[in-house]
């Protein structure tokens, strides 16, 4: 086990993790950086029950850092195959070039694009609160599928579902809602396929 | 259920209410945007206007662009929209003219943050519009006015006030002089991006000035234009130039390519077909010196293109990707050549080279793997063994055209379908294929576009065989396939969901059984069902309540099409913009009705209506004047129609051809 960070959730409640876990959050690292003499990091604004999530965010994503909004592949020193015995430079270029023609790295984003899929189909308080904190510690991915699973609550439904599932009332009065129908109908909403 | 009080609905609307409190506690504006952004289908964002106000006022600070349809809704969806919208497109928009345009910009003034506007083809809008415009949006930087062809020097000087303008398209904008140009190009110093394509009325004069003051342009597009070698030496001094587009300029020569070597890097795209005054030496010397060149099209030029073109094409041999070689005769050596030279090769372009053959193709796959397109439209030499060596070494295939490839056959498809499993596109037109091909073709799994026209012998077990697999198909060509009958639509309506483009003219076996299953295509914009003899109103009828988003309808030849046909339309197909019912046996009430109702209808054609007396013609196309901008009519109606209301159509930017046509049906 490498070097480890001590958390503490708002609820008082520690947890262990390792660097590479817990630096993904922009916040955590930064504050690592600063505290040098001591190595446990509140965080008032997180409870436990969330932090467990977060983490388990976090433990999955330990060996692919920021995929989904950075560099979209695995760094080449951190392919399962190469084992980190790959030359040459780590930019963000060579890691997609990598990636395209490495058969393993394909697989294990494919793989970990899947998990988080699973991950976020949650109900939206979870999702909320994830979004929050994800927003609160900077965690870029997590951000990216939390917001990714909102979306998801979304599509395919109509009106009525989604109201159920934000638990939202409908305050439209009826004329209201002939003359939305009416305007919006001459929109041409651009598709992307 | 909150109770919301009676009252103006805009100031109801944009009343805080109590919904947006309590979603400010569960999701606040911005991230209910962000959470917005990722929702793309149409059908998606219009659950989520409808949801609360909460919804409606996050996708309205979210959106950023517009595309509108009609005139009347345009204040109310600019009022809204108006202080997050970025682009805003009209093109589609009929009727527009510069008192509407003015007035709905100021429905949102003082608050545009507007950067592109698009009013292609708005014919209705000239400098008065313009001037309003550049006033009202301080941010503007593209502005695209293509095909307004009474566009001219007066609206350039409007636009000349857009000090920040980076992007103009003025293609088709017959009235633009020397004069209206330098107005421009004094004006706006910094532009990026310029089309003047067809602009006839420019010379080398327009040209100088404009590559003296818009240093900074990156793309200019002068096809077509009646300039000489002058004009070419003027452009080689804009050092930013990336992509230089002069097809059709007759009157530039090698000389004048001469001044495109070195360019220093520049230049990454260039088109020069069609280009009759140029050789071989002319084309080689734009290869000179312009080694970050991504991009050459110099088809249908001449005959022969000399084999030190090929062999020049080595100085590109890292950058080329797309190669356009249409009309030229190009030996298997050449090929070799262009294969050993240009490996990073995605697209090439052999329309109509006929001279290509199996091995040309063969020695350039063999080292240009990358190849993403090939176009071999018209190599009537090619066989099955072409498609083996592509299906062999093209992994990558997206797009492929074959059309009147005459000698390939069900085999050569095989190939393809088991190796090029990205394939998107297939152009297969005029070739002899039947359903055995469609099994092979099935395997693609991604194919969007797929054209089969004059297949003769595909059937319905064919579309069957497609509908089980290819569930994003979105364009399909079944023209003269005359063995189609209605089952084998069941089964694309059945599978191919998405299909926004069908094709059906000349399956006379089709009967209104096989319209019913068209109308499920709900995504469904244009539809051609020429000469469909066994049809009647009843079938049109289920098309106009099923695919509402119908927006082109070509019934030419569908004779027991009757003004009932025509109701539905004008009830149900309220997005529909052009139609073509020549030869139907309509009367002057339903060409009425369809005229007057249909808001959005722009071209129209109205050949042989032999059942419409020359009143009912006059007053249908005194009820829609200001919206045609397209009509297509018998050259006999001329001379019947009042002056008054041929000035009229063409005051509103209408354009009218005159046609002579027999009666006697097509066989």
């Amino acid at each position: 086990m490498g070097k480890t960070i001590k958390l503490i959730s708002g609820d008082g409640e520690m947890f262990e993790v390792e660097e590479a876990v817990a630096f993904q959050s922009n916040i955590i690292k930064s504050l690592a950086d600063e505290d040098n003499a001591d190595d446990c990091i509140p965080l008032p604004r997180v409870d436990s029950q969330i932090l467990s999530k977060v983490l388990e965010f976090c433990r999955k994503h330990a060996n692919s850092p920021s995929v989904h909004t950075k560099f979209a592949a695995i760094p080449s020193e951190l392919c399962p195959k190469h084992d980190g015995s790959a030359a040459g430079a780590s930019s963000s270029e060579s890691s997609s070039a990598h990636s395209e023609t490495c058969r393993a790295c394909y697989d294990a984003v494919m793989k970990l694009v899947q998990w988080d899929l699973e991950f976020v189909k949650v109900d939206l308080d979870l999702i909320h609160h994830l979004l929050k904190a994800a927003n609160y510690l900077d965690i870029e991915d997590l951000m990216f599928m939390a917001v990714e699973g909102a979306a998801n609550a979304i599509r395919g439904n109509n009106p009525e579902e989604i109201r159920k599932l934000f638990d939202l009332e409908n305050d439209f009065t009826p004329e209201e809602e002939k003359e939305i129908l009416k305007e919006y109908s001459w929109l041409d909403d651009p598709f992307e396929p | 259920m909150v109770s919301v009080p009676r009252g103006d609905a805009e100031a109801t609307m944009n009343r805080p209410r109590p919904c947006d409190s309590d979603m400010s506690t569960v999701f606040s504006l911005d991230l209910l945007a962000n959470i917005l952004d990722r929702v793309s289908d149409p059908r998606d964002r219009k659950s989520c206007r409808l949801v609360c106000h909460g919804f409606l006022r996050a996708e309205e600070i979210h959106r950023r662009s517009l595309r509108v349809l009609r005139l009347e809704v345009l204040p109310g969806l600019l009022r809204r929209y108006a202080a997050g919208l970025e682009c805003l497109d009209l093109s589609a928009c009929p009727a527009l003219d510069d008192r509407a345009f003015s007035a709905a910009l100021a429905a949102g003034a003082g608050q545009w943050r507007l950067r592109s506007v698009s009013l292609s083809r708005a014919s209705g809008v000239g400098w008065r519009g313009l001037a309003a415009l550049v006033d009202a949006c301080p941010r503007l930087e593209a502005v695209d006015l293509s095909h307004c062809v009474g566009v001219g020097d007066r609206e350039a000087a409007a636009l000349a006030n857009a000090a920040g303008l980076r992007e103009l398209r003025l293609d088709k904008c017959l009235g633009l002089t020397d004069v209206g140009l330098a107005k421009v190009a004094v004006g706006c110093a910094g532009l990026e991006k310029l089309g003047i394509k067809w602009c006839l009325e420019i010379s080398d004069i327009g040209i100088d000035l404009l590559a003296k003051k818009c240093q900074d342009l990156k793309e200019l597009d002068i096809s077509y234009l009646k300039i000489s070698n002058r004009s070419i030496n003027s452009i080689s001094s804009l050092g930013k130039l990336e992509v230089l587009n002069m097809v059709g300029c007759s009157f530039v020569d090698d000389e004048g390519l001469q001044f495109l070597k070195h360019r220093n890097n520049s230049l990454r795209s260039i088109n020069i077909s069609r280009c009759e005054n140029v050789t071989s030496s002319g084309l080689t010397s734009v290869i000179e010196g312009n080694s970050g060149l991504q991009k050459l099209n110099v088809g249908d030029c001449f005959p022969e293109l000399a084999s030190l073109f090929f062999s020049k094409l080595n100085d590109l041999k890292d950058s080329l990707t797309v190669l356009k070689l249409d009309g030229f005769q190009v030996s298997a050596s050449s090929l070799k050549i262009i294969g050993l030279n240009c490996k990073n090769l995605a697209k090439i372009g052999l329309s109509k080279c006929q001279s290509v053959t199996d091995e040309g193709i063969f020695e350039l796959v063999a080292n240009c793997v990358h190849l993403t397109t090939i176009d071999l439209t018209c190599c009537h030499l090619l066989t099955d063994r072409a498609l083996i060596s592509i299906g062999d070494q093209c992994k990558k295939l997206r797009c492929l055209r074959l059309e009147s490839c005459n000698l390939i056959t069900d085999k050569g498809l095989e190939c393809i379908g088991t190796c090029c499993s990205s394939l998107e596109e297939i152009d297969l037109t005029d070739c002899s294929l039947s359903s055995t091909a469609m099994k092979y073709l099935s395997q693609c799994s991604k194919l969007v576009v797929l054209k089969l026209g004059l297949c003769y012998m595909i059937s319905d077990e064919g579309l069957v065989l497609l509908a089980s697999n290819c569930k994003k198909l979105r364009e399909l060509d079944l023209y003269r396939c005359v063995e189609i009958t209605d089952d084998g639509l069941a089964a694309i309506a059945a599978g191919c969901k998405k299909i926004q483009k069908l094709n059906l003219c000349y399956c006379t076996k089709i009967t209104d059984g096989g319209l019913r299953h068209v109308s499920r295509l709900e995504e469904l914009r244009d539809l051609e069902l020429r000469g469909l003899c066994h049809v009647t109103s009843s079938g049109i009828a289920k098309i106009a309540m099923g695919c509402r988003h119908l927006s082109e309808l070509d019934l030419k030849r569908c004779n027991l099409v009757d003004d009932g046909g025509l109701f539905a339309l004008a009830q149900y197909t309220e997005n529909l913009r052009q139609i073509n019912i020549s030869y139907c046996s309509i009367s002057g009430t339903g060409l009425c009705m369809l005229l007057g109702t249909l808001k959005c209808l722009q071209d129209v054609k109205l050949v042989h209506l032999s059942l419409v007396p020359i009143e009912w013609f006059e007053i249908a196309l005194r009820a829609s004047y200001e919206k045609l901008k397209k009509l297509k009519l018998l050259i006999g109606l001329r001379n019947l129609l009042s002056p008054l209301l041929i000035e009229k159509l063409h005051s509103r930017g209408c354009r009218i051809r005159w046609v002579e046509k027999p009666f006697a049906a097509r066989r």
